[in-house]
């Protein structure tokens, strides 16, 4: 017998701090494109909400917010439509496959094991991903931290130079040119299970489309809120099915992150390719902390290692959540400084052709 | 010089409260939809025992409400985001074309 679903009573603080979250987290989203619920999850379970809760609510909360978040970049001509729709429709295999683990781990181990479960994965995908995008947004800055230009990489060149018959597919964020769908069935199939796990499949999405594909990655972080809401809305219901999802959460965290995921949405089109990457690898590496820390906890609280003394436990939990916060604050904190680099930039430059426009017609209107 | 008088006239993204005066339509609209928003949380903290219940009855093996999430989600993010996408355009943040 499957053990009751847990969810937690509503306090005034808890709900001041998940809205305070679900802006910081939609804020994140908002400008990279991955959901924001890698930061959210972790947050929710610090709570003491249940991974296989949290994964659920957020998956809930994160496809309309995905939908609001793809209408509007999808206005700034970002997003690859048909891409998004493909990617989408494999994702939706992943997550059914993705979600009856998960239950299944939860039927056998209880919530301690999703608990594991979810940081386990957590702490793999943040590492790889993570390495991967900073290691790539530093030689970006290296190499000419001026050049805005989209250099197509060589694993997605080679993708792109594969012709197999009957299964190419154009699409305009790679400029036109053809793909064949059979690059895209494990990218989407991957994505969608990493979403049905921990709530965020753009840790898989948006490398795959900017390293595999050869998408530049201010189109693919905007392409992968189709793929989010594609999977998410399928996701949401399939956890939905089993009454894992807490609405009250998500819509508490939905207030606050539409607020951000608007902020998140304006500064792209202010700021380069590159500093999106950075900001991007910078949060998932913190995260990536913050979950190492209660890795020791689950482990012990499943008997796997020798019990670790309460205050330990305790110590290890406050330091994950201490990480967590400072991964919001800096996300948080970049994209805030680089939305008003980029409007101060923009204004400026805008007042000075004012300047020069004025003068022109001075000019023109002078009596010589 | 001409260019850029033309670049600077035809430009979109120029604050309009620097060329005419602010119409106040989108703010009035931002604050209708702000109070929606703001009743349907008030709903969803009235409720908030009620859908909990639904969450376990489902988990129990009655799938009558199993879709009360999805519909709540989606009500919630259609008002809500259009409040808050309006809500930073009466406040001036808009994006750069």
């Amino acid at each position: 017998m499957m053990e009751s679903i847990n969810f937690m009573d509503l306090t005034p603080a808890t709900v001041s701090l998940l809205f305070m979250v679900g802006f910081v987290g939609g804020m994140v989203s908002g400008f990279i494109g991955s959901g924001g619920a890698f930061v959210l999850t972790p947050a929710m379970m610090s709570l003491g909400v249940p991974a296989i809760v949290a994964v659920a609510s957020n998956m809930a909360h994160k496809f309309p917010k995905a939908l609001v978040g793809s209408v509007k970049r999808a206005k700034y001509g970002q997003v690859d439509v048909k891409l998004g729709i493909i990617m989408g429709i494999f994702a939706e295999f992943g997550v059914f496959v993705g979600k009856n683990v998960m239950t299944h781990i939860r039927s056998v181990f209880g919530d301690s094991g999703t608990d594991l479960y979810v940081s386990a994965v957590f702490v793999v995908v943040l590492a790889v991903v993570g390495g991967f995008v900073m290691r790539d947004a530093l030689r970006t800055y290296r190499n000419d931290s001026e050049d805005d230009e989209h250099r197509t990489p060589k694993l997605a060149r080679w993708v792109q130079s594969i012709n197999i018959p009957g299964t190419m597919v154009s699409f305009k964020s790679i400029g036109g040119k053809k793909v064949s769908v059979l690059f895209i069935i494990p990218l989407g199939f991957a994505t969608g299970m990493l979403a049905a796990s921990i709530a965020v499949g753009g840790f898989i999405g948006v490398p795959a489309m900017i390293y595999v594909l050869g998408v530049p990655a201010i189109m693919a972080t905007a392409t992968e809120l189709v793929v989010a809401f594609v999977m998410g809305a399928g996701g949401s219901m399939l956890y939905a099915w089993d009454g894992f999802v807490d609405i009250r959460l998500s819509m508490i965290i939905l207030a606050g992150s539409l607020f951000g995921v608007q902020i998140g949405a304006i500064g792209t089109t202010y700021v380069k390719d590159g500093v999106v990457k950075l900001i991007m690898a910078t949060i998932m590496l913190i995260v990536l902390v913050s979950r190492i820390f209660k890795i020791p906890v689950y482990l012990s609280n499943l008997d796997l290692i020798q019990k670790i003394p309460a205050g330990i436990s305790e110590l290890l939990t406050n330091l994950s959540f201490t990480m967590l916060g400072l991964a919001l604050v800096t996300g948080a904190g970049a994209i805030i400084v680089a939305l008003i680099k980029g409007i101060s930039q923009h204004q400026r430059r805008m007042a000075a052709a004012e300047e020069a426009a004025l003068d022109a017609i001075t000019a023109k209107l002078t009596p010589v | 010089m001409q260019d850029i008088a033309e670049a600077y006239i035809n430009d979109p993204s120029y604050p309009a409260s620097r060329k005419l005066p602010r119409p106040t339509k989108e703010g009035w609209t931002a604050i209708l939809l702000g109070i929606v928003s703001a009743g349907l949380y008030f709903l969803l903290y009235r409720y908030s025992g009620d859908i909990r219940h639904w969450a376990e009855m489902t988990n129990h093996g009655d799938k009558v409400f199993f879709l009360a999430p999805i519909g709540i989600a989606f009500i919630f993010s259609t008002v809500h985001g259009l409040f808050t996408d309006r809500f930073w355009s009466a406040v001036g943040l808009k994006a750069k074309c």
